[in-house]
């Protein structure tokens, strides 16, 4: 199997699509083998069954690269459907197929249904190529997420944005220094920048995220105050009146002294990603590096992500 | 007033490994899904099975939200945590790479038994047994 010759001088890349029909008895274990083959996921379809004396019927979908052929990967698998046909001649047997697919970049398909979202008090997040007239008390941030995250329509990038807006209610972030720790699309960078933040570091080590957030900066004009690069979080150098880290459990456990360091004494850590039953960890992570948790806040419309407030005391 | 359902998705991911590529990124960009939030959702919540395959069903609703849930592990990585082993045989007709007893089996059809379309306990088994054969994983008594 090879590249269709059509292929506009390679420049595409093709994914090889394997579509393979079985019964449910041998699905589990035909899953198994392609997922171990492939180091990637499969999809799954369970197939109506006209008759329902017969054994239901699934259609697993795996992809290929280009890569995986040239391995001999589509041989392996076939050798293996065949070994499964002798061992188990009483089922019908398996068919397969396969096709291609070209690549895009499926991660922006879903732009087209991305519109205006209103987080917190006042803050209107809208997609770049979107138009949206405020009301008089609105503030609009724009964003154009590439590939990168948040768009303000996840429940933890809504938590922190109304932690962050909670906090400059209470005049924390006007003239505050802040880093926004793996800052995805800029979002959160730009929304401390807008309610009046001096300065503000936004990093990430993902170069999509680098790239989406310096454009975002620029959108809301406010490049001068959010600067945007790729330092890894232990090469800051700190403190921050506020750090902003909307990462993962695992992140925060395995930097969780790195990030705590950035917090000057007084100063606070606001941070997301989080789920209900990880808060605890993550809390006492932090709790070992000097922050005292100040506050655990769930979102309103999908209560399992958390929020967590940590302050610094005074030394 | 419940959201409509646009439809359902079923995949099967390595945890923590979900990215906007295939399969994700064809299953999910057709149906308007924000394949990013699904893939950190995805991730954050699989972060501390590392190694193990995770059958999800996402559920996508007619506003393009979407919620999804995660299943038991399946029967074949029971099968082989059961075995001892990290891969089943590429030839299981040919070359076996494990054993679990028949007891072992039972055990996981009964924790397999809300997935599995069986009629009885005993077709379960049957089902497990099966699996164990396909994956080059002798089955013996004791």
């Amino acid at each position: 199997m090879t590249i269709p010759e059509s292929d506009e001088k390679h420049t595409k890349k093709y994914w090889f699509e394997l579509q393979v029909e079985t019964v449910r008895e041998l699905s589990d274990a035909i899953m198994d083998f392609l997922v171990s083959e492939l180091h990637r996921g499969v999809i799954v379809h369970e197939l109506e069954s006209e008759d329902s004396s017969h054994p239901e019927k699934v259609l697993i979908k795996a992809y290929l690269t280009q890569e995986d052929i040239e391995a001999g990967t589509m041989s392996n698998i076939e050798v293996y459907f065949r070994e499964l046909m002798e061992l188990h001649s009483q089922y019908s047997p398996i068919t397969w197929d396969t096709g291609h697919i070209v690549e895009e970049d499926w991660s922006q398909d879903w732009k087209k249904y991305f519109k205006p979202v209103k987080v917190g008090q006042g803050l209107v997040i809208k997609p770049s190529w979107e138009t949206y007239v405020p009301e008089e008390h609105e503030t609009v941030i724009e964003i154009d997420p590439g590939r990168a995250f948040g768009v303000g329509t996840h429940a933890s990038t809504r938590l922190m944005i109304e932690a962050i807006e909670n906090a400059a209610s209470k005049g924390i972030v006007q003239d505050a220094s802040i880093i926004d720790v793996g800052t995805g699309t800029g979002i959160l960078a730009i929304v401390a920048a807008r309610l009046g933040a001096r300065e503000v570091m936004a990093i990430d080590i993902d170069q999509d995220a680098v790239d989406a957030a310096r454009k975002n900066a620029h959108l809301n004009n406010c490049h001068q105050v959010v600067s945007v690069s790729n330092t890894p979080v232990w090469e800051v150098e700190g403190p921050f009146d506020i750090v902003l880290a909307n990462l993962d459990m695992d992140t925060f456990l395995f930097l969780s002294r790195e990030i705590a360091t950035l917090v000057r004494p007084e100063g606070m850590l606001i941070a997301s990603g989080i789920i209900t039953g990880q808060d605890r960890r993550v809390a006492d992570a932090f709790a070992r590096r000097g922050l005292v948790l100040h506050s655990s806040t769930s979102d309103r419309l999908d209560p399992e992500w958390v929020c967590l407030e940590f302050h610094r005391e005074k030394q | 007033m419940a959201k409509k359902v646009a439809g359902y998705i079923k995949l099967q991911i390595p945890a923590g490994q979900a990215s906007p590529s295939p399969p994700v990124g064809p299953a999910l960009g057709q149906q308007g899904v924000n394949i990013m939030e699904f893939v950190k959702a995805f991730n954050a919540k699989t972060a501390d099975q590392a190694g193990m395959i995770i059958p999800v069903v996402i559920t996508v609703y007619a506003d393009r939200s979407f919620s999804f849930i995660m299943k038991t592990p399946p029967a074949s990585l029971l099968l082989k945590k059961a075995a001892g082993i990290e891969k089943g045989s590429g030839v299981p007709n040919r070359e076996k790479v494990g054993t679990v007893t028949r007891a072992q089996c039972a055990e996981i059809a009964k924790t397999k038994m809300p997935d599995l379309t069986a009629a009885d306990l005993d077709a379960a088994v049957r089902t497990i047994e099966g699996t164990a054969r396909s994956m080059g994983i002798e089955v013996v008594n004791q």
